[in-house]
């Protein structure tokens, strides 16, 4: 049980990155940490989270990358916090996976490629994941950059309705 | 440093000087801490850093195609919205 200790320093010293930086933004917020094992999530929480989210979660992929570029500066290191505020990326993991499903009913009753907003690699991993099961569609991202996208496709294409 | 709380241009009063983050971010990214400076530039339109890290720093600061000073952008950009000036981060090299 020598990983636990392990674990619980590299929460607290991430925690205090974070803590460090919202306070240097001058953002009143709390940070509480925890871990599964596999990964360390950070959670602020205050008046202040929608700054610390910004748009489509901009913000918070900022932060995260950022403390992980700080706590795992050591070669061969592996960066594993994950930095959320109130809970956000579970619930724009909920709406995208809704999202996903509600175009993958589209793309099937239409019969054709149905294309979903670009969005970034970690957006797009879930709407993949989401649908990687569906039995009517599959799904291909496309496009470079900032206009990388997922595109559902219907399995079975339906013959031409009149 | 700080002009004082009647400058017009002080924005919100409690948020700590953006010079203290970008400081901060920077030193905790490199390996030679002691070798960040940042300078700041009042510009008419906009609030300027200019960061200068070691040369073998640069890369820490700036990172794979450029994601890391894309992240402190976008960090300093959400803490300047309290501030309500733009702000600009240059990477000297």
């Amino acid at each position: 049980m020598t990983d636990s200790a392990a674990w619980a320093e590299q929460r607290e010293s991430a925690a205090g990155v974070l803590r460090d930086i919202l306070d240097r933004m001058g953002v009143d917020a709390e940070v509480s940490a925890f871990d599964d094992g596999e990964r360390i999530i950070l959670d602020a929480h205050g008046s202040e989270s929608g700054l610390v989210i910004g748009k489509k979660g901009s913000t918070l992929d900022a932060l995260q990358y950022l403390v992980n570029r700080i706590v795992f500066k050591k070669p061969g290191e592996r960066a594993m916090v994950v930095v959320d505020a109130e809970g956000y990326r579970g619930r724009r993991e909920d709406s995208l996976a809704d999202l996903a499903k509600r175009l993958a009913e589209k793309a099937e009753r239409s019969g054709r490629p149905v294309p979903v907003e670009p969005m970034s690699a970690h957006d797009r991993r879930i709407v993949h994941v989401t649908l990687a099961d569906h039995p009517g569609v599959t799904t291909e991202s496309e496009g470079e950059g900032m206009m990388r996208r997922v595109v559902i496709f219907p399995k079975a294409p339906v013959a031409e309705a009149i | 440093m700080t002009e004082g709380s009647d400058s017009p241009l002080a924005g919100d009063l409690n948020a700590p000087p953006l010079r203290e983050l970008v400081l901060f971010l920077a030193r905790s990214l490199v390996e030679h801490p002691d070798q960040v400076e940042v300078e700041e530039i009042e510009e008419s339109d906009a609030l300027v850093f200019e960061l200068k890290v070691a040369e073998s720093d640069l890369g820490r600061v700036i990172g794979r195609q450029g994601r890391t000073a894309k992240a402190l952008r976008t960090v300093l950009s959400a803490a300047s919205a309290k501030t309500r000036r733009r702000v600009i981060l240059e990477i000297l090299e």
